[in-house]
């Protein structure tokens, strides 16, 4: 267990910079996640803290000790790479046993540490194989235990099921998870995954071009987004922008009028120059008649259905933008010439002025205004 | 955030804030600790390297202004450029320029054989499909397993008046009495190519098999499909493609053809037979004569390594500038 | 157009066989010409000739002459002293000496019959084999050994100066031996003192490491990176990764290394013959002596080409689908 600090911490591979100034704090015990899409330097930001890449400006502290220059060995931390990399002349056993080994630990210990994580991580049959003839799970779950072997101070997972498939990333995340519980260790998760990071995060680390767009937890991330970048990237499918024209403030409401002229009546203030309006597929329907905060959108079009089995998106274009909604609503509902209307959950709209920061928020949202950016 | 603020204090509580010397420090130990780490795994081999290709060069390249006569004379003076001037004069000239001329001959015979056995062979390799093909390959690589002294002495086997099997052979079909001679010049400079040409002929075959695999198979399927017949798609899609490989073989034949020495001796190049005197044999006459008692001594060391400069700086220009060409011509 | 594929492979493969067939003669009749008796050397002989028997009449002179018998170590054997008059036949010799001629006789055959292998024998042969397997064994096994430490320093080119020393290295590719061996031989027999060693020969042969180099930086480049980084996370240091994890992924590299150098390394003869003494020759400049010392025993001097070929060649075909593949791998890569 221990915490990993980051100070001012810039990185460039030659003249370009690809980490410009970061500063984080990652708790002691908690899961935290580095979500980005790919460049963004999360990875840099990761190998990093191992020792793997040097530093080339700002402090990296674990546990309030300098560690720029300490080699990657006397570090402290445990990795588990995108690609495994498992010694592959070594069995499973040996893999397992190498970070000891490294420690000179005697033969006894060793043996009785590699069988506790071999049972752990359910790998008791397969010590004597080779990695060539282990599955893609299991080869994971070998460098799982070459990582646990040490308990280390900081375990690092660098993109570590990305290359496995759908289902077995979807039982590998609870596996992890179990783990990070069980272990109540120190964790740092990199990948591009939001899914992943969504349900293995304690605090998930937006990132993007190298700086970090916003810490916070999942679900905090996910409806409170700081800025544009964040609501975008965060949400599958992505959250629906649409362009303000300008916005009219009222006593107790605000009038937005969208780029097709259209109107909007929000039942709060929104206080600034909001440009963007976004809202999630989710928090807006469409229907024939009109709700709350609604705008009429005839003519539309629907562009086309996605069926997921649990739910619907639908893929509209509107006279103000174009709209993703969630929900498998009746298309017939809705004959071509009968008026129409995107209905608006004011509470979950969110507003960014022309730099992409989110100004202020509807209603539901405004207790965290305070949040980092 | 209120959660945050509270571990960041903490953090601040513990850190060992240090002083941007000792951070400077630290980065500097540790980029030479790395650099420690390369020396000690790079370092042996370069140093064998340094010492002895390159510093014996330095050390030894003054001798050829001096008129040191071999390794153990230790009254030596210096001569100025009298040594290289002397190459050039009665009496060093006739036997310099004889080598020089034999060896050149010889190189470019070679570098003919190189094309007649390595090229030819791998066009025939590569466009070849059958099961017998690692036999084949086998069989023509096995000769580069026969020593430089080696092949001079299968060409006395093969080619001595009254005893060589080949010219026995000849003379049992009734076709005539010692076609070859092993001694005199056209063996040397025209025959032992020939044998050498063999020797080499996997190795250069390897060598083409290479340049010609690296041909992306679609452009010459689409010169088929342009109606390239077979000797046109050599010409114009399989060699200027190969380049790279044409101009290795061409610093190997170079660098071999002036070089070669083993095959010399195998010939008597160092016991009287002056029609295998070579640049090479000469210059271990100049160097090692005395020393090592072959035979009446021709020059002074100090000449040998004048022979030595006069003929290879040349010669690894141009090998030098080859491989930068070759470097270049990479399509792929 | 099968037809005409097909046939364009059969003349194909027809003439390669037919050049594999000439290639094949000279090592056929190396082999008829090592067991055809040097008196029989004008004869064309398509297949080994007879045993030749021990003729009593032959002068003891021509025998030592022709056949090289030691005369010494005859009359050691046969415990005999004195001067001997080298124009005896072995029949006087026998008479005179009061040998028994039968014994005589037995004693000589093996030399008479198997004269060139004998001769090559018994001038050294083994302990020549054995210099030439220790000086080419070591230098590949050294030099294998230095290629991977320069490999493991420069895989990756990770800092500028790694590509300089690998490009330096290039420069040994192009010059000519002759060209620098007066320098190396006044470095190494005057500076390093290294007179009539074995170890000489081979610090020159590993000195140039340029193939080594290339073989070994170029195949550790191709490891994954992470290999290294995991050993760093998992706590070991630069020498745990190179002892544990790279030494025994080495396996190819160093066979493609080995089959190349070997042939290069078993055949040198000029560092045997500069820096060795005659007694400690290795086998080719063996070879080359028992050319000029023996010249007119052509039996003798055929064998021992013959014989110093064997064991490479013994090598080769063990391990030849491997002298192939290295063959090919170091032309693409040039």
């Amino acid at each position: 267990m221990a915490q990993v600090s980051f100070n001012k911490v810039r990185k460039s591979f030659g003249r370009t910079e690809v980490v410009h100034g970061i500063d984080l704090e990652i708790n002691s015990g908690e899961l935290t996640v580095l979500l980005g899409p790919s460049g963004c330097g999360k990875s840099t930001l990761l190998r990093m803290i191992a020792g793997l890449e040097d530093v080339t400006d700002g402090d990296i502290y674990i546990d309030g000790e300098y560690i720029n220059d300490t080699d990657a060995s006397q570090r402290g931390c445990a990795m588990v790479f995108q690609n495994y990399a498992l010694y592959p002349h070594q069995t499973v056993y040996k893999n397992i046993a190498f970070p000891l080994k490294m420690a000179g630990k005697d033969k006894a210990t060793i043996d009785r540490k590699v069988r506790e994580a071999a049972r752990i991580l359910q790998l008791d049959e397969l010590l004597d194989r080779l990695p060539r003839d282990l599955s893609g799970g299991q080869r994971q779950r070998v460098a799982m235990g070459r990582a646990m072997i040490r308990q280390p101070k900081v375990y690092l997972f660098d993109e570590p099921l990305s290359n496995l498939d759908a289902e077995l990333r979807g039982k590998m995340r609870l596996e992890i998870a179990r783990l990070q519980r069980k272990l109540n260790a120190t964790m740092v998760f990199v990948t591009h995954d939001q899914v992943e990071a969504m349900t293995l995060a304690d605090r998930v680390v937006v990132m993007h071009d190298g700086i970090i767009e916003q810490v916070g937890a999942p679900l905090a991330v996910y409806q409170r987004p700081t800025n544009r970048f964040v609501a975008g990237f965060v949400g599958t499918p992505a959250m629906n922008f649409l362009a303000v024209e300008r916005a009219e403030l009222g006593n107790e409401s605000t009038k937005i009028i969208l780029t097709g002229g259209e109107l909007l009546t929000l039942p709060y203030k929104v206080v600034g120059e909001p440009k963007v309006l976004g809202v999630r597929p989710e928090h807006v329907r469409i229907g024939a008649h009109a709700g709350a905060v609604a705008v009429r959108i005839d003519p539309f079009e629907l562009l086309g259905t996605e069926h997921l089995g649990d739910r619907s998106y639908r893929y509209f274009t509107v006279p103000f933008g174009e709209l993703t909604v969630l929900g498998a609503d009746n298309d017939a509902a809705l004959p071509r010439g009968t008026p129409a209307f995107a209905d608006f959950d004011a509470d979950n709209v969110h507003f960014f002025d022309h730099a992409g920061k989110v100004i202020q928020r509807g209603q539901g949202q405004s207790a965290i205004a305070g949040e980092r950016t | 955030m209120p959660t945050q603020q509270v571990v960041q204090d903490v953090g601040e509580g513990r850190r060992l804030l240090p002083s941007a010397r000792t951070k400077k420090r630290a980065k500097r130990s540790r980029l030479f600790r790395e650099f420690l780490v390369d020396l000690l795994y790079a370092g042996p081999q370069y140093a064998l390297y340094i010492g002895l290709l390159v510093v014996p060069f330095v050390v030894a390249l003054p001798i050829v202004f001096t008129d040191q006569i071999d390794f153990l004379d230790r009254d030596i003076d210096v001569v100025g450029m009298r040594n290289i001037v002397s190459l050039f004069q009665e009496p060093m000239r006739d036997i310099f320029f004889a080598t020089l001329r034999r060896t050149a001959l010889f190189t470019l015979v070679n570098y003919i054989m190189v094309f007649a056995f390595g090229f030819l062979l791998a066009l025939a390799m590569y466009e070849l499909s059958s099961k017998f093909k690692g036999a084949f390959f086998t069989i023509i690589y096995m000769p580069w397993m026969v020593s430089g002294v080696g092949i001079g002495l299968l060409m006395i086997m093969l080619f001595t008046r009254d005893t060589g099997t080949a010219n026995l052979a000849i003379q049992a079909l009734g076709l005539g009495k010692n076609t070859f001679d092993v001694r005199g010049e056209a063996a040397s400079v025209f025959g032992l190519p020939v044998i050498y040409g063999w020797k080499t002929a996997g190795f250069n075959m390897a060598l083409f098999l290479g340049g010609l695999l690296s041909i992306p198979r679609e452009t010459i399927e689409s010169a088929k499909m342009d109606g390239a017949n077979y000797v046109k798609r050599v010409a114009y899609v399989y060699i200027p493609q190969m380049r790279p490989s044409i101009i290795i073989a061409t610093i190997f034949a170079l660098i071999g053809g002036f070089g070669i020495f083993d095959e010399l001796v195998g010939l008597g190049g160092l016991a009287g037979n002056t029609d295998a005197r070579f640049l090479s044999i000469l210059i271990y006459e100049l160097g090692f004569a005395t020393s090592q008692n072959f035979g009446a001594k021709t020059g002074t060391l100090a000449q040998g390594i004048a022979v030595s400069l006069v003929v290879f700086l040349p010669l690894v220009s141009v090998a030098f500038y080859l491989n930068k060409l070759q470097k270049k011509m990479q399509y792929h | 157009m099968e037809r005409k594929k097909r046939l364009k492979n059969l003349s194909i493969a027809a003439i390669l066989a037919f050049y594999c067939a000439i290639s094949l003669v000279p090592f056929y009749f190396l082999v008829i010409r090592s067991f055809t008796p040097t008196l029989k050397s004008g004869e064309f002989y398509f297949w080994i000739p007879e045993r030749p028997e021990v003729q009593m009449n032959a002068r003891l002179g021509n025998l030592a002459s022709v056949n090289n018998i030691d005369i010494t170590k005859l009359k050691k054997d046969f415990g005999l002293k004195g001067y001997i008059d080298p124009r005896l036949t072995l029949q006087q010799l026998a008479e005179r000496q009061g040998i028994d001629a039968g014994e005589l006789e037995e004693y000589l055959r093996p030399f008479i019959q198997y004269n060139g292998i004998f001769v090559v024998l018994s001038n050294g042969f083994l302990k020549s084999l054995w210099g030439t397997i220790v000086v080419a064994g070591s230098s590949v096994a050294i030099g294998g050994f230095l290629g991977i430490m320069t490999g493991t320093a420069l895989a990756g080119f990770r800092r500028p100066w790694h590509l300089f020393v690998y490009n330096s290295y290039l420069l040994n590719m192009i010059v000519p031996p002759m060209m620098v061996i007066l320098p190396q031989y006044f470095i190494v027999t005057q500076f390093l003192g290294l007179q009539d060693s074995y170890f000489a020969i081979v610090l020159l042969h590993i000195k140039g490491g340029a193939l080594s180099t290339m073989v070994f930086t170029t195949y550790i480049a191709a490891i994954p990176k992470s290999l290294r980084e995991s050993v760093a996370m998992d706590g070991g240091k630069h020498y745990h990764y190179f002892w544990y994890i790279l030494l025994p992924l080495m396996g190819t590299p160093f066979a493609i290394f080995a089959s190349i150098m070997m042939p290069l390394f078993w055949n040198d003869l000029l560092l045997g013959l500069l820096f060795l003494s005659p007694e400690k020759y290795t086998l080719p400049a063996f070879v080359a002596t028992l050319g000029g010392a023996y010249g007119r025993n052509f039996e003798a001097v055929f064998s021992g080409v013959l014989m110093s070929l064997i064991p490479i060649l013994v090598v080769y075909f063990i391990f030849q689908k491997l002298f192939i593949r290295s063959a090919m791998a170091g032309a693409v890569k040039g």
